[in-house]
């Protein structure tokens, strides 16, 4: 792939990549930080890249492994746990949307921030995780009862 | 607002692209990125068999080559004598070059940290730290460097050190950090974090350690006395001054019928002067050792000014009898009270929330009575008192009427640390009953 191709490509996705970036940390800094850090991985690996037209599931994944492991480090320095398994819809209530979209265990915590800030279908989510559509289908099912929101059509 | 709601308003606020991922500004960092990957990665080969050699001879490894040497440079000595100018005998040790040059600096992700200069004697060590700071910070955000730990290199020893003081770091100028110790140390490791004020904010915190010497020590200057004064029927003398190039010990003893009355005198303030200047008590520096019978104060340096001769004098003494010790808070009346009656300076102000910190990076709500006290002048005296706990909560703010322009305290309790029977609660004050001026100075030298 070359250059010019590479950063075009960039271009149509920056958008969904910063939206699912902000959405892990809440903040434009660190999700500027996350996807620089992306594209940059992504221009130098850009030889893997076999079959150019999934460059935006590649991409998406490269920044999604970035995210969490950030998430992860800055878990450990705030001290805020992530929900346990058996939590349940009353116990989130009262606590912001903000931060029981931070602390859901992380297999939700995914489907939900691709869903509704990378805008993606329960089959593109599937895909992008590599992941059975039914399993997205339900943690996302899952998510939304704990968190109690509501789903638009597709 | 409901969860919906709340969702909206979370994906409003990443709608709009921040300029820093134009497609250009991308193509430029991402290309310079590479470049320097490139450049280090063929650096890296041939680095590493030298970087390994040298691991198995060093304790603490810097990215600069370590030095120090005494500051002799007008204009950076100008510069740290700006910077310590709030306290007077810091900047006479500045001015005397009483300075170290060290230059260590350490690489990280958040930023790359320098410590270019130290100054230490026997009771403090400053250091003056820069940093380049790799993330964007917002404006609403702050950091700061604090001091997680401190090695004696020679002993091998973790350092005592106390009155830490961390500072903002300072992006056009050096951040400053004063500890205070027991004992001079020349060869110092010393891990530092920067991180941000705000434990809600997503900027993970760093750590760098840093590796020095601390530069020659001078010693101190010791005058022993044996000067007595009475202050409202309480005896005292003064027994030592010690004088460091960064600051002045002045041991006090009380000398009373009973060792235990001098926890009722809460607080001195002492000078030294010639007849130029004036040196007291400033940012940093309290009074220590303020155990039964005796207490060391703590001033301004005047190592390099006083050569000649010096007065030492006591400006202001704040008492608080035994007698004046227990409180009652009356939440029926809205009213304080003691053994002798209402405490008519302070009225209740408010009940209302707040939230503090619970020393796990979270902030929790608690509920707060408020009390306010007339102050009488703009220096306004803070007041604490102690729980029934034995805990002191010095929650105290101030405020200033808008039509009056009347200046007063505010003072909070914290209503879950009271045992209140029928409204009433009962706390120990701490704050001055009687205070003194008694204008008392001796000759010293």
């Amino acid at each position: 792939m070359k250059d010019t191709e590479f950063f075009n490509e960039v271009s149509s996705v920056k958008g969904r990549m910063y939206k699912i970036a902000y959405s892990y940390f809440s903040s434009e800094s660190m999700a500027v930080d996350a996807v620089d850090e992306a594209v940059y991985k992504g221009y130098l690996k850009k030889k893997q890249l076999k079959q150019p037209e999934f460059f935006e599931t590649w991409l998406i994944r490269i920044l999604l492994n970035i995210c969490n492991t950030q998430y992860r480090k800055s878990q450990k320095q705030t001290g805020l746990d992530e929900f346990p398994e058996t939590i349940t819809t009353s116990e989130i209530d009262n606590i912001p949307l903000k931060e029981a979209l931070r602390r859901l265990p992380s297999k939700y915590r995914e489907i939900v921030l691709l869903k509704f800030f990378g805008g993606y279908t329960v089959s593109e989510i599937a895909m992008l995780l590599d992941i059975p559509q039914g399993t997205v289908a339900t943690r996302l099912s899952k998510a939304l009862s704990l968190l109690r929101l509501e789903l638009s059509e597709d | 607002m409901n969860r919906n709601e709340e969702l909206k308003e979370l994906l409003e606020g990443c709608n709009t692209l921040p300029h820093s991922l134009d497609d250009n500004i991308i193509i430029k960092t991402t290309k310079k990125r590479v470049l320097k990957h490139k450049a280090v990665k063929a650096l890296t080969t041939t680095a590493y068999t030298i970087v390994l050699f040298l691991a198995v001879f060093t304790v603490c490894v810097n990215t600069s080559r370590a030095f120090s040497r005494t500051v002799s440079s007008v204009p950076v000595l100008k510069e740290l004598a700006r910077l310590v100018n709030f306290n007077k005998g810091y900047e006479d040790a500045v001015n005397h070059k009483y300075v170290t040059e060290v230059n260590v600096s350490k690489e990280g992700d958040l930023a790359d940290v320098y410590l270019d200069y130290v100054m230490s004697d026997r009771k403090n060590l400053i250091l003056f730290l820069d940093a380049d700071v790799h993330k964007k910070i917002p404006s609403n955000e702050m950091l700061s460097f604090i001091v997680d730990r401190i090695w004696d290199l020679d002993t091998g020893k973790e350092i005592d050190v106390s009155c830490v003081s961390s500072d903002l770091y300072k992006k056009d100028s050096y951040t400053l950090i004063t500890l205070a110790w027991e004992d001079y140390h020349r060869n110092i490791q010393l891990d530092l974090t920067l991180k941000s004020h705000n434990p809600d904010c997503d900027i993970v915190p760093e750590t760098y350690r840093l590796c020095f010497e601390a530069g020659d020590c001078l010693e101190e200057k010791i005058y022993n006395l044996n000067a007595s004064f009475n202050v409202r029927g309480y005896d005292y003398e003064i027994t030592q001054i010690r004088m460091y190039p960064m600051s002045t010990e002045i041991d006090v003893s009380y000398i009373g019928e009973e060792s235990s009355l001098f926890p009722e005198t809460l607080d001195t303030e002492f000078y030294i002067r010639n007849d130029n200047e004036t040196r007291t008590r400033t940012i940093g520096l309290i009074s220590k050792n303020r155990k039964t019978g005796s207490i060391t104060e703590v001033i301004e340096s005047g190592y390099y000014l006083f050569e000649e001769g010096f007065y030492v004098g006591l400006s202001k003494v704040e008492l608080l009898p035994w007698e004046y010790r227990d409180l009652t808070v009356d939440f029926n009346t809205g009213t304080i009270y003691d053994s002798f009656g209402i405490q008519s300076e302070l009225e209740f102000y408010e009940e209302s929330s707040h939230c503090f910190p619970d020393g796990n990076g979270s902030y929790v709500p608690a509920d707060l009575v408020v009390f306010k006290k007339a102050s009488e002048d703009d220096s306004a005296l803070m007041f604490f008192v102690t729980y029934p706990s034995g805990e002191d909560f010095p929650a105290s703010g101030s405020d200033i009427n808008s039509e009056t322009g009347e200046h007063y305290m505010l003072n909070m309790l914290l209503k879950d640390k009271l045992v209140i029977e029928n409204g009433i609660t009962h706390v120990q004050r701490n704050y001055p009953k009687y205070i003194e001026y008694p204008d008392w100075e001796i000759r010293v030298k």
